[in-house]
């Protein structure tokens, strides 16, 4: 038998070596880094929130969300925001192969909802840009 | 000239099953990912738009969750995030080629955290809509 060598040293059967890969290989990858990222902060988000809301004293929980919601973490969102449109819309695509819908078109299906993707970033860097630049947050309106 | 499975899988090991963890992984993580791809829009749309550029400030938080509806949903998206999450960590892991063992561990691991993370998160949840949590966590 040949003797096995594989990028992998954990499990020597799977190859990943990444010059051997072509556009899906990259989806999968991006599909397992984002999805990684996106566990970590899920469990983060969990903690930071609810240890906001037992935080004593009266409006601790507005000054930890003002915190959160100064122009650094807006910027940082975006990342978030872009890891999660990555993943969302990647994750579609595999749910319409899974159900054999654009298999044989797979190329035009991948870059077709990759201008999704880039569209809905977009649009949220627009949305973000405000709150970044200092411009956009008003205080609410009381007794509304 | 047919070969059994195993059989080809000795010859060619590329030709095996990925060990990701069996049919229920693999669909029920399609099933969240649908229902997530609802949920999570939602808590995005409203978080984001509800009150557009106004500071989120707790009593906000509250006036919301007093409805059913979004008290509810932001239980249901907990479970459904948590569950789409470890259950992702759970088949990216077996692709490494565990031992049954090893398998069967950290299956109850993930459960164990996954049913942690929800009852700590449902019971922030249950303090915001009802007043009432299971425990109390002082902390600040």
């Amino acid at each position: 038998m040949d003797e096995i060598r594989s990028f992998s040293r954990v499990n020597r059967h799977i190859d990943t070596w990444p010059l051997n890969y072509r556009l899906g290989m990259w989806a999968w990858l991006l599909q397992r880094i984002t999805g990684l990222a996106l566990v970590v902060y899920l469990f983060m988000h969990i903690f930071v929130i609810s240890s906001a809301v037992w935080r004593e004293g009266g409006g601790s929980f507005d000054r930890v969300l003002e915190h959160l919601q100064s122009p650094m973490f807006i910027a940082a969102d975006l990342l978030l925001l872009a890891a999660v449109v990555f993943h969302s819309v990647n994750g579609v695509r595999i749910l319409l192969f899974d159900l054999g819908i654009g298999v044989r078109t797979a190329k035009v299906y991948f870059w077709l909802l990759m201008a999704v993707a880039a569209a809905l970033v977009f649009w949220g860097v627009f949305e973000a840009l405000p709150f970044i630049l200092g411009t956009g947050l008003r205080e609410p309106l009381v007794g509304v | 000239m047919v070969i059994a499975e195993k059989e080809r899988a000795e010859i060619m090991p590329e030709t095996a099953p990925a060990p990701s963890g069996g049919v229920w992984a693999w669909l029920l993580q399609r099933v969240s990912a649908a229902v997530l791809l609802f949920f999570l829009g939602a808590h995005i749309w409203v978080l984001h738009y509800a009150a557009h550029g106004e500071r989120i400030r707790l009593d906000a938080v509250m006036d919301r969750l007093r409805s059913p509806f979004f008290a509810v949903v932001d239980t249901l998206l907990l479970a459904t995030v948590i569950f789409h999450a470890l259950n992702g960590i759970r088949m990216v892991l077996f692709d490494f080629g565990l031992s049954r063992g090893a398998q069967r561990t950290l299956t109850a691991l993930l459960w164990l955290f996954g049913l942690l993370a929800f009852i700590y998160g449902t019971n922030t949840l249950l303090y915001l809509t009802t007043g009432g949590p299971l425990f109390y966590l002082r902390s600040g």
